[in-house]
């Protein structure tokens, strides 16, 4: 048995936590002075798992740096293992959640109220944890990461 | 003072104006008298004088939440047809073509028709976004109520018909209960990000 492809699949494990609006405000309260993303996808939602591979590729590349990104799937609970599922095949580090709150509109009003509800949605959270940016549909990477240095630099 | 008091009058302005937009959608204040929709290419025009109600839908071939509503939608569209709702399904993505609409169509069973708004004026006249994504507009072509079919993508525990309970109302005569929602679902791509 080879040892080191057991330990990279438990090290992959991913364990998805829920996460409901008040718990979302406190992470990234809790995250101050870091540039914080979240990005909110689901399994259902196929542009949002195309972007998956980039948004991996760029916590990778911003690993011990200033930049937090959190992924918060908008799936529902008993999607969970699906979810979780989707995430340690590309292999990501950080923590993941899923959305708690049972009232999508709620839910949707509480990130951004002039958000539609579609999905892919990335926000983008200066040091101080206010709310500078919302990609609505596939994020633009060159522009994320533009603006991440802009942020960072503040 | 003069400045300011300029400065005041023009951001005062500016806010009222924002406030009246915001709440024009939900207010009834959009209006969608006529359209020109495709069907394989043909022109098809709407009109919301010809109905009582006319429900626009937009909808998608590749989005599994509309997916997830397509018994709804078609059990809607079989209850309200009958009580002269003007239903115009229309898929407004652009990396959706008229054939994966047909194909879609008769995977799902619809006994509807999905038109296409190629150039994506519909969508964005109506500033829709958003797969499936109702707006129901009275024969005046006013605007009533915008938002999500009900409030459960799995259809399992479904506690408000909002959708239904808002075509009830205007075929009633009565206020619509909840003139506007939201609901999570998948974006639609326009024809400009697609190019």
């Amino acid at each position: 048995m080879n040892i080191f492809a057991h330990f990279k699949t438990v090290l992959m494990i991913i364990s998805i936590l829920p996460l409901n609006q008040a718990g979302l405000k406190r992470i990234i309260a809790s995250e101050r002075g870091k540039v914080v993303i979240v990005n909110i996808w689901a399994t259902w939602c196929a542009p949002c798992k195309a972007e998956m591979p980039a948004l991996a590729s760029f916590e990778r590349q911003h690993a011990g740096q200033k930049v937090k990104l959190i992924l918060l799937s908008a799936n529902e609970q008993e999607e969970k293992k699906a979810a979780e599922t989707f995430l340690e095949r590309l292999g990501f580090g950080s923590l993941a959640y899923i959305k708690q709150d049972k009232d999508d509109q709620q839910f949707i009003n509480a990130v951004d109220p002039t958000w539609s509800g579609a999905l892919p949605a990335t926000f983008v959270y200066d040091r101080s944890g206010k709310l500078v940016k919302s990609f609505l549909g596939t994020v633009d990477m060159n522009q994320l990461e533009a603006l991440i240095k802009t942020l960072s630099a503040r | 003072m003069k400045r300011i008091l300029l400065a005041f009058t023009t951001f005062w302005f500016a806010a009222s104006t924002l406030g009246s937009f915001v709440d024009a959608r939900a207010a009834g204040i959009m209006h969608l008298a006529e359209t020109v929709l495709t069907d394989h290419g043909n022109p098809v025009t709407v009109r919301s004088a010809d109905a009582p109600v006319t429900a626009v839908i937009f909808v998608s071939s590749t989005c599994e939440v509309t997916a997830a509503y397509s018994a709804r939608l078609e059990q809607l569209f079989a209850d309200y047809s009958p009580k002269k709702v003007q239903f115009v399904f229309v898929d407004a993505n652009a990396n959706e073509t008229p054939a994966d609409v047909d194909a879609y169509v008769k995977a799902k069973g619809w006994t509807f028709r999905v038109y296409k708004d190629d150039s994506n004026r519909l969508a964005d006249q109506l500033d829709a976004h958003v797969t499936p994504e109702v707006f129901l507009f009275d024969k005046a072509g006013d605007l009533r109520y915008h938002g999500r079919v009900d409030d459960s993508r799995p259809g399992t525990n479904i506690t408000s018909k909002d959708t239904r309970d808002a075509l009830d109302a205007m075929l009633s005569g009565k206020p619509v209960p909840v003139a506007e929602t939201k609901a999570l679902g998948c974006t639609i791509y326009r024809v400009q990000s697609h190019k």
